[in-house]
């Protein structure tokens, strides 16, 4: 009987310690618990402890010989509660639909059998949800949830049903709708309604999501500190593999762990390279991902944009049906030269997503570049106006960025003149919405447009292009920015950026152009012609790869001390 | 008092973040100095060369001075710090900084241009200079 309180205790303080997010001391209580009696309350409390502490895979085997014991103890409620857990890792952590859809058979049918199943019935619609595609019947279960959730006072419940509902609104196009279920449930989660933090940590991941299917950083700005704070003090366990944390900027400051699509977008490659590897390596080992992205489509992406598309090629080769990776399967194609194949692919993903209209937004933006790589004016035309009206759908400013830059490739090619502002608006816009690489694309096509009218900012738009893509190690896109300019017959690269590089001659000038002398005034100092002071300075900035008088002299401020002395340009 | 010389000048900011539509305002043969290069091209190359590390750069105009052709403007530029400038890169940091442009406007176009703009100001809220006074 002593020993039994005693156990109970256990059992108690392995609870606290998990409410407290102290997962090892969790661990620790369960252990001696078990140990002391083979209780399915212990090995059930062991296995939640070492969820947190980043094992899913163990996570999952010791709740699933728990449930075991539970049913053995006639728990079924219990045992049901377990069952739905279970369905819910196996969709969405290792999208492994059939022992998700087992463990969810298993669950319905307890479910049914139980007098009273009181919130058990909203997390079973849950699961169901979660258990299909991204579109409005998820949606609709997953309403039939928060209903439960609300009936039954459940927190936790109706936090994650929310963020479910709100993405599958989203990704279905009511946008309004998806974003202030999402505002709602997010305002539950922060202010500490929910009890189990694992649902917390749920939300974050689908905000996360929400806001990378719009292109909107606006999406989790709001809840950004908490994003930090909560980082802070929890490891996310699975939800977000590797906990590597550097607080760079909003998101990665949240999930740099995970986020290797993060730095594709904000062109941080040498950084997604890293992540992305980690990723897949996980993925083969272990088939657990992280919720937001797939692994390996980003990798082949990113490889493509690294100019190494064998490795692109071997990467993509047991995944080539997966609907997720059809876009950087595109990529690879268009890479290799084959845009009627890139096409078909796109047309057959996005025929797939129907329901999710605004998950297609990307796939309407490369059948642009498959269709144009083709000839097939007509179809780049029609899949522009897609992009431009899931755009209007979204309002997002990358998506806005993203319409721009498919008419405006569009218009390009048929030599339109609204061509050069479409795309002026398009690198703009991917630029302010935080998104390096498609500006650099955008600005680069750009150049393009300028190329007949106006060489001169042709070549500066150019090189600013090819001086990001350098920057950012996306080699084969830089290469076709340094080809572009030698067409223009101008230089693209220039070596490495240091003072050294300057004449004696050089210095001179660059000091003088620093106390915003003319090419003229530099002149009569030096007692040299206006034209050979013109030429010194655009030898200067070559040499310097800045694109500007004005920015040679910030160069100058930072690096020539003794020409520093003004403040002028 | 608005003139037709000073509104050519206010429609020069408003295209400044096309530079590519800028002979709209600007005379084939300009004349520039400073920060504005010699030319018309380096004047391009110049707006456009801030468009990159800066892509929201908005002009607000202080004063709008006149004399004969002669007009003189005192404006804040506001922007985001988003690309590498002049070797210094993105650092999101949110930019503002004071210009001084004299332009001198003949037969409603710019023919000569002096731009200067307070380098110091941005380098320093980009974060580039070290600065006496604790942050």
């Amino acid at each position: 009987m002593i020993e039994s309180m005693e156990d109970g205790d256990l059992l108690t303080a392995g609870t606290d310690a998990l409410d407290r997010g102290d997962w090892a001391a969790a661990w620790d209580k369960f252990d001696l618990a078990w140990r002391a009696k083979e209780t399915a309350d212990a090995l059930d409390g062991l296995g939640r402890a070492l969820w947190w502490l980043n094992d899913p895979a163990g996570a999952l085997e010791l709740r699933g010989r728990a449930f075991a014991r539970f049913r053995h103890e006639g728990r079924d409620a219990e045992a049901a509660a377990v069952a739905i857990w279970l369905a819910r890792e196996h969709h969405n952590l290792y999208r492994s639909k059939e022992m998700g859809d087992g463990w969810l058979s298993r669950a319905r049918s307890l479910v049914s059998s139980l007098d009273d199943p009181r919130g058990l019935a909203g997390w079973l619609l849950l699961a169901e949800s979660e258990a299909g595609p991204l579109d409005l019947p998820s949606a609709r279960l997953a309403d039939r949830a928060v209903v439960v959730a609300r009936d039954q006072g459940d927190a936790d419940l109706e936090i994650v049903a929310l963020m479910r509902r709100a993405a599958c609104t989203v990704s279905a196009g009511a946008v309004d709708e998806g974003l202030s279920d999402l505002r709602q449930a997010m305002v539950a989660a922060t202010s500490g309604e929910g009890h189990d933090v694992q649902y917390v940590g749920e939300a974050l991941c689908t905000l996360l999501e929400v806001g990378g299917l719009l292109g909107d950083p606006g999406v989790v700005e709001p809840w950004a500190t908490f994003l930090v704070d909560f980082r802070a003090s929890y490891t996310l366990g699975p939800l977000l593999p590797f906990g590597t944390t550097r607080a760079t900027d909003l998101i990665s400051a949240f999930c740099t762990g995970c986020c290797g699509g993060v730095y594709l977008v904000t062109g941080r490659l040498d950084a997604a390279e890293e992540q992305l590897g980690q990723a897949v390596t996980q993925l083969a080992a272990t088939g657990l991902r992280p919720r937001c992205l797939h692994p390996v489509a980003d990798l082949v992406e990113l490889r493509v944009l690294q100019g190494r598309l064998q490795e692109a090629e071997v990467l993509l080769a047991d995944f080539e049906d997966d609907i997720e990776c059809a876009a950087s399967a595109a990529d690879l194609d268009l890479a290799l030269d084959r845009p009627q194949r890139a096409a078909e692919r796109l047309a057959g993903a996005i025929h797939a997503l129907t329901n999710t209209p605004v998950l297609t937004l990307r796939l309407h933006a490369k059948l642009v570049d498959a269709a144009l790589s083709a000839g097939d004016l007509p179809f780049a035309e029609a899949s522009a106006r897609s992009v431009a009206e899931l755009a209007d759908v979204t309002g997002t400013a990358l998506h806005r960025a993203q319409r721009d830059h498919a008419a405006g490739k569009v218009a390009l090619a048929t030599g339109r003149a609204d061509a050069t502002s479409l795309l002026r608006s398009a690198a703009q816009g991917f630029a302010k919405a935080g998104a390096p690489l498609p500006a650099c694309r955008a600005r680069l096509d750009l150049a393009r447009s300028l190329a007949g009218r106006d060489r001169g900012l042709a070549i500066t738009e150019a090189r600013s292009a090819l001086h990001a893509l350098d920057r950012m190690g996306a080699t084969a896109e830089a290469d076709r920015a340094a080809a572009f300019l030698r067409e223009l017959g101008a230089k693209g690269r220039t070596g490495p950026r240091t003072a050294g590089l300057l004449s004696n001659r050089e210095m001179e000038v660059l000091g003088l152009v620093a106390e915003g002398m003319s090419n003229a005034e530099i002149g009569q100092r030096l007692f040299i012609s206006t034209k050979t002071a013109g030429h010194h300075v655009s030898s200067i900035l070559t040499k310097l790869g800045v694109r500007s008088r004005t920015e040679a002299v910030a160069f100058a401020l930072l690096n020539l001390p003794a020409a520093g002395g003004r403040t002028s340009s | 008092m608005e003139t037709a010389e000073k509104a050519v000048v206010r429609r020069f900011y408003e295209i400044a973040g096309r530079p590519e539509d800028l002979d709209e305002v600007v005379a084939p043969d300009l004349k520039g100095h400073a920060g504005a290069g010699s030319d018309l091209a380096e004047l391009k190359a110049s707006l456009a060369s801030f468009l990159v590390p800066f892509p929201d750069l908005t002009p607000e105009l202080r004063y709008l001075v006149q004399e004969d052709d002669l007009v003189s403007v005192w404006l804040t530029y506001t922007a985001t710090h988003q690309a590498d400038f002049a070797g210094v890169p993105a650092s999101g940091r949110r930019v503002k900084f004071a210009e001084w442009d004299l332009m001198r406007v003949r037969d409603g176009k710019i023919v000569e241009i002096t731009q200067y703009c307070d380098l110091f100001t941005i380098m320093s809220q980009i974060g580039a200079l070290p600065t006496a006074a604790p942050a």
